[in-house]
């Protein structure tokens, strides 16, 4: 019997032969003849007695027939990997149905070593990593994090040489030093763009975005299990967690002095916003390509990847889409109307828009928000002329990176907006909570209250498992991101009702001005509120005081989950929160929970709701482990544990009568004025070997 | 006293720090503590050391103080360093000056050890090797090629990372292999300029340019030696060797069914042909930015460069010089009128236009030809918003990578030909060699009478120099590159004279047809001639047979010169063909010297002319050795051994009677027929491994 653990193995140095040594101590997999590649067949063992050697340990590799993999194997190895490219996903679709269907781990881990050298490395991470997490046998395998194999991702590319030079000039890992991560390197300040540099290019923001994609993939094999594809509201979740980026954003450009990012409604206009990555994908050592100011979209036709969409076809899918909410409903394969109504309509929208494998009908509708991503992702190499791979808007693992993938999720979410406009707005007595009252809310924060502080921070991370070809040994990279002291929330609610009464506490926040200075009108903040937390508090007769740790949101996941080495710091084995951690892996990163502010504090809304569990709550066996970033991402195997629309009470145009935030409010819910400070002093790592 | 070979080794790894052992024998330098950057301590070098073995040579290096180096200092390392930016040239030429003027070797050898982690590693490179080749005590140095020492400069990014994977999971150099670089890696079909991959992205030819531009520097600091700079017809010898580079270019373009290259004469027309260059810098590790298709330029202004120019600077800078031209004088900086007259007017305006420190009056003519290079290479972040580096068009070692290189330089070339339009033409006694008659020409290729062949070759290259942090021994990239049979010129002279007389033989080549399949007039094909050989002959009276290899052309070097490792393939120490090989390494590559043909055949008209070496001679020692490639370089340090006009007798317009080549003739000159066939067999290597490697 393998341990299934040994599968983790085949994460780490994706690009370097199956048969180097693995996991920092000369770990080697011992694999049938047949399943090394031509070009090393004949040096593989002496490479391993000079890489791993005598009580190294081995891991035995059972010989078994290989399934047929020439259809993923027919990506090239050098080239790119695309999840928005549908035949990449189609042959990532096909691994990962091998790789399920496998009947033991043992299987798994022959097929999977034969396959990590003949698939494109980034497929199989991909395929791989889906397949352990759907396989019930591999539940509760602790994933390294995606930028641990692909640091080339997410680091400057000058960085990335300068791990080399330090890891073959110091082979001592201990005397290694950690390499800096410039800030601000992929623009000057003469782009206005680039004070968004901390949100954008931040590690754990992409990170997000790439393990959220990976946790919902889009398509599947024809014939194989829907279940990867088909989660409980699938299409909302991708509809709200977009449209929290957004409102994230919005925040961070107010907090720059910036006006909300404008929809790239018009697609015929050139785009004004360049975006230089500056980035190598290790993977093909070819650099993510840039795209110059002012460039235009062209109609996409690339037969290697089996691409075509036309600037003609984005128009007519879009006014099919739009056609459809105002006539609320969409017509199917078979021509049959599906209501979009309060309940379900924004989750078919959410698919159809997306699109993924269950939009109800992709002819007709199209693959809108896909395709928006392979235009502005090839603008630069629309017919594979230049041989050129996709910019960073092509994986969603940098997409986040390009000021443009806000100007077209803004256009998206447009379009689910005018779908919520649709819908009746919440009555008072939707919204309140009988006999509940919150009568006071307060933020506190290192003593301080109602003020919270942000500024910059220095951290280091070991991207020793993601350089390939290079000395052993842990060699560090030292980002500066975005952090804030901890805060917690103070509630005081009173119960009048008499008898015990559990209430679901939603908090938001909004900044208070809008970019012209002036108080943002209400039907304009309820799409800049962002969701900090919800949790369920127990409610016994008469006042309850409650505090929660901003550590604790149902938002974020926390620093270490995401950029500690997860060998050294996870949960005891075969707990119930080892076994969610990976879906845990998916979250908003905790240290970009609230918005910059400004250096003079800027003026935000908090809003605090608590509103009747009874009759939101979602009947499923509980795991508390893990319910960690629920919010945006919704618990692995279950329901999203709210029966609420996402973004409840804000995802609607409020009553006629509500023309602020406290017209707004009953009496269970509660705002205060909160001051987000910026100190511009960064908090720095001394400059210490390892 | 110290080995002045141990000097070459500074050149070895250049973005490794200065310790590390070098040559391939692990050899290392004793560097003084004083030296060593904050980077690295004395502790971390001392590791180094001990891990590499105690037993391995070292080189001595004595601790002397230090010029001040902080104005070639300030461009960081890892910045892009480009000899178009004068700011760039200016930190160079400081860095020369200080190389040159340091007293022994020993001095030189400390003061470059000191330098070479704290500069720019492609500035070190360049004045480092500018000062070797110009020092008395170093000139017989024999410097390695280019790109063993920057090869990302010259091959596809993916070929690097392949070479990584094989030199580490290979560290027995015997098991590895040689890896592959594809060709046509940079464009597909679709895009027709791509036929030209051969030679837009030929090693060779972008190694020459780079050599070329390092035997003439055009910048000095203010104070020093103008001899770097002041050469002997180097201002005509730019327009002539980029001429040439253009006729060559429109041959490749013609063998491949194309229009001949439209000048870039609209600067804000946008530029159709986009190039994405696929490499990576290793100094920067960023890659060479693309330029897209339909680009159009804006105006520079890049402060951390010193860089600014405007297409309305451009256009003032080009009205002045067609006005100069046209008035047939130039003002120089002192308001004086300086003819442009037969002799030296070609010269003048190469000066002007390239432009270097010899421009007699660089504010009223400008910056043009650099200025055109940066504002292409800048066109995709002209403001430096997007901190980005320059394109191929930045750099002399990467520029005739793009189509656009030659667009633009065939707009230079026009401004020359304005010129030489105005010169009257050469008169039948300018062209004749009374008592003789050139009786017949022609040329052998393995048997063929007057066809020539070409095909696609692999051949393989050890790139081990310049892969850093890597562990060592060779590691081969194999490369294909057009090739031809070699042939031989056969003629025969009648010297009719009675006595011997001295000629000099000059051939030349053009296509018969033009873009349209029509007869070229002479108007048109003078400017398609290219320059295939020029040497003496010596004529007894009476009739003679002469015969002249292609592999001895004035004009190429050898493949083996550029791509083997000198170490092991080297004349005789100290002799005058040694002293002259890097002069060598300037020179159209030799693989190159005939353009590839059509599968069905293509038609030139080759033509010999001998004229009287009495009128053309230049009386200055001879040095046999290397006159190799003088035609597009000249030669070290002496006068360019011809004094007719360059390109004579094909740089003037024939006299309007004159439609067609025949027409030209004087007895002294005769043309055939060749036709060059391209054979569509790639002739490829066995994949073997270093240990079956043939020592060659």
């Amino acid at each position: 019997m393998v341990n299934k653990k040994d599968l983790l193995l085949l994460f780490d140095h994706p690009t370097e032969p199956v048969f180097m040594d693995k996991g920092g101590n000369g770990t080697v997999f011992e694999m049938p003849d047949s399943f090394l590649t031509e070009r090393y067949s004949r040096v593989s063992k002496n490479v391993q007695t000079r890489v791993s050697g005598e009580g190294k340990p081995k891991i035995f590799v059972k010989d078994i027939t290989i399934p047929d993999l020439s259809f993923p194997e027919s990506l090239k190895r050098n080239q790119s990997f695309s999840l928005f490219v549908k035949s990449h996903r189609q042959m990532a679709g096909y691994l990962i149905e091998v790789f399920t269907k496998l009947p033991s781990v043992d299987d798994l881990l022959s097929v999977a070593v034969y396959a990590r050298d003949r698939v494109h490395p980034v497929l199989f991470h991909y395929a791989l990593s889906v397949a352990l997490l759907h396989r019930p046998d591999t539940q509760g395998l602790d994933l390294p994090s995606f930028w641990q194999a692909f640091p080339g991702r997410f680091v400057d590319s000058a960085v990335m040489q300068e791990l080399r030079e330090e890891s073959f000039v110091v082979q001592s890992p201990g005397d290694r030093r950690p390499m800096v991560i410039p800030t601000k390197y992929t623009s000057s300040d003469l782009d206005p763009e680039q004070r968004m540099w901390y949100f954008r290019e931040d590690i754990g923001v992409n990170l997000h975005h790439w393990h959220w994609h990976l946790v919902y993939p889009t398509e599947t094999s024809p014939g194989a299990d829907r279940r990867i594809v088909e989660k409980d509201r699938r299409g909302e979740l991708f509809y709200y967690m977009h449209q929290q980026l957004i409102v994230r954003y919005n925040a961070e450009r107010l907090s720059n002095y910036m006006a909300s990012v404008q929809p790239l409604n018009n697609l015929d206009e050139t785009i004004a916003e360049g975006y230089f990555p500056k980035m190598d994908s290790l993977v093909a050592s070819r650099a993510y390509p840039p795209r110059s100011d002012n460039t235009r979209l062209s109609d996409v036709n690339r037969p290697t990847e089996r691409l075509r969409v036309g600037i003609d076809e984005m128009k007519r899918w879009r006014e099919r889409i739009y056609q459809a909410i105002h006539q609320r409903f969409v017509i199917d394969t078979n021509n049959k109307r599906i209501p979009l109504d309060e309940v379900n309509g924004i989750d078919i929208l959410g698919n159809m828009i997306e699109a993924n494998a269950l939009s109800p009908n992709q002819m007709l509708y199209g693959n809108f928000h896909n395709m928006g991503h392979v235009l502005i992702a090839f603008s630069h190499d629309p017919t594979n002329k230049h041989l050129e791979p996709a910019g960073v808007m092509g994986y969603v693992s940098t997409s986040m990176r390009d000021p443009v993938f806000y100007k077209w999720h803004a256009l998206i979410d447009d379009i689910f907006q005018e779908h919520k406009k649709i819908l009746p707005a919440y009555k008072a007595e939707d919204l309140s909570f009988r006999d509940i009252d919150v009568s006071s809310i307060q933020v506190e924060s290192r003593g301080q209250k109602n003020r919270l502080t942000t500024y910059f921070k220095e951290s280091d991370l070991d991207l020793s498992r993601g350089m390939d070809f290079q000395p052993r040994g842990n060699v560090y990279a030292r980002f500066t991101h975005l952090q804030h002291h901890p805060f917690q929330y103070n509630i005081v609610v009173n119960n009048f009702s008499g008898v015990q009464r559990y209430g679901y506490v939603r908090i938001f926040m909004a900044p208070k001005f809008d970019d012209t200075g002036l108080p943002m009108v209400f039907a304009n903040q309820r799409l800049m509120m962002m969701e900090l937390d919800k949790f369920v508090v127990m409610l016994p007769p008469g006042q309850n005081t409650f505090t929660r740790n901003s550590t604790d949101s149902s938002v974020t996941i926390p620093f270490e989950r995401t950029f500690r080495n997860l060998d050294s710091n996870r949960g005891a084995r075969n707990s119930p929160e080892e076994q969610e951690n990976y879906f845990c892996g998916c979250g908003w990163p905790n240290h970009m929970l609230v918005p910059m502010g400004r250096a003079e504090g800027m003026s935000f809304d908090l809003f605090v709701m608590v509103s009747n569990y009874e009759n939101d709550r979602v009947d499923q066996p509980r795991m508390d482990g893990c319910s960690d970033a629920a919010s945006y991402c919704g618990i692995r195997d279950r329901l999203y544990p709210d029966r609420k629309a996402m973004g409840y009470p804000f995802d609607r145009v409020p009553r006629a009568t509500a023309t602020t935030l406290n017209q707004f409010l009953t009496s269970n819910m509660q705002t205060v004025e909160i001051t987000i400070t910026h100190d511009s002093t960064i908090d720095r790592l001394p400059a210490l070997t390892n | 006293m110290p080995n002045k070979k141990d000097l070459l080794l500074l050149f070895d790894h250049p973005t490794e720090p200065v310790f590390m052992d070098k040559g391939g024998n692990g050899t290392m330098f004793e560097v003084p503590k004083s030296y060593l950057t904050e980077k690295y301590n004395l502790e971390e070098c001392q590791i180094v050391k001990m891990r590499l073995g105690d037993d391995r040579p070292k080189v001595f290096v004595s601790e002397i103080s230090i010029p001040d180096l902080s104005f070639p200092e300030s461009l960081k390392r890892n910045e892009s360093f480009s000899l178009f930016i004068q700011s760039h040239r200016q930190k160079a030429g400081y860095l020369i000056d200080i190389f040159l003027r340091l007293d022994s070797v020993e001095h030189l050898k400390s003061v470059a050890v000191y330098a070479r982690d704290r500069m720019h590693p492609v500035l070190f490179h360049y004045a480092f090797a500018v000062a070797l080749l110009h020092r008395p005590d170093t000139k017989d140095l024999n410097l390695r090629s280019f790109w063993q020492y920057f090869p990302d400069r010259f091959m596809d990014s993916t070929v690097l990372q392949m070479i990584r994977e094989e030199s580490f999971v290979m560290q027995r150099t015997e098991d590895r292999r040689p890896i592959v670089i594809p060709i046509k890696y940079t464009a597909s079909d679709l895009e027709p300029e791509h036929n030209l991959w051969y030679f837009r992205e030929d090693l060779g030819i972008n190694l020459h340019h780079w050599h070329w531009h390092l035997i003439y520097p055009i910048e000095i600091t203010p104070g020093a030696h103008h001899n770097i700079v002041k050469k002997d017809r180097r201002g005509e010898l730019f327009y002539y060797m980029h001429q040439q580079v253009i006729a060559r270019y429109n041959a490749e373009r013609l063998s491949n069914n194309m229009g001949l290259v439209k000048p870039f004469n609209n600067l804000t027309e946008p530029i159709a042909e986009g190039y994405f260059p696929k490499m990576d810098s290793q100094v920067a590790s960023r890659a060479f930015p693309p330029r897209f298709d339909n680009v159009k330029l804006t105006d520079l202004h890049r402060k951390v460069d010193q860089l600014k120019v405007g297409i309305n600077d451009m256009n003032n800078w080009s009205r002045s010089i067609y006005e100069a031209i046209h008035h047939g004088f130039i003002i120089n900086d002192d308001n004086e009128s300086v003819r442009l007259d037969e002799v030296k007017g070609i010269d003048i305006l190469g000066n002007i236009i390239e432009s270097s420190v010899l421009s007699p009056n660089s504010m009223l003519y400008g910056d043009l030809h650099n200025m055109g290079h940066m504002l292409i290479a800048y066109a995709h972040d002209p403001t430096h918003k997007h901190l980005e580096f320059p394109g191929v068009m930045g750099d002399s070692s990467t520029a005739m990578r793009d189509p656009i290189f030659y667009k633009w330089h065939a707009y230079i070339d026009d401004l020359f030909q304005a010129h030489k339009k105005t010169l009257p033409a050469y008169k039948a006694e300018d062209l004749s060699f009374p008592g003789i008659d050139v009786l017949n020409i022609n040329v052998k290729s393995r048997g063929q009478l007057n066809r020539l062949t070409t095909f696609f070759k692999e051949s393989d290259v050890d790139l081990s120099r310049g892969m850093d942090f890597q562990p060592r021994g060779s590691v081969f990239t194999r490369f294909t590159h057009l090739q031809h049979h070699p042939f031989e010129y056969t003629f025969d002279v009648n010297n009719s004279s009675g006595a011997p007389l001295l000629g000099y033989a000059r051939i030349f080549m053009a296509p018969r047809l033009d873009d349209n399949n029509s007869t070229m007039v002479l108007a048109d094909q003078r400017l398609m001639m290219i320059e295939l050989d020029k040497f003496l002959i010596r004529m007894p009276p009476g009739e003679s047979t002469f015969t002249q290899k292609s592999i001895n052309s004035s004009v190429t070097i050898p493949f083996e010169r550029t791509f083997r490792d000198q170490d092991s393939n080297r004349p005789g120490k100290n002799t005058a063909a040694e002293q002259e090989e890097f002069f060598c390494g300037c020179g159209w590559p030799d693989h190159m010297l005939v353009p590839r043909g059509k599968v069905e055949g293509m038609t030139f008209d080759l033509f010999l002319m001998v004229s009287n070496y009495e009128n053309e001679r230049v009386i200055q020692p001879g040095v046999e050795g290397c006159s190799k490639s003088a035609s597009y370089c000249g030669l070290r340090d002496r006068l360019y051994p011809d004094r007719r006009s360059m390109g004579y007798p094909f740089d003037r317009l024939p006299p309007w009677n004159v439609t067609s080549l025949n027409q030209f003739l004087t007895s002294n000159m005769k043309t055939v027929e060749v036709t060059i066939t391209h054979d569509k067999t790639i002739e490829t290597l066995p994949p073997l491994t270093n240990r079956n490697r043939k020592v060659d």
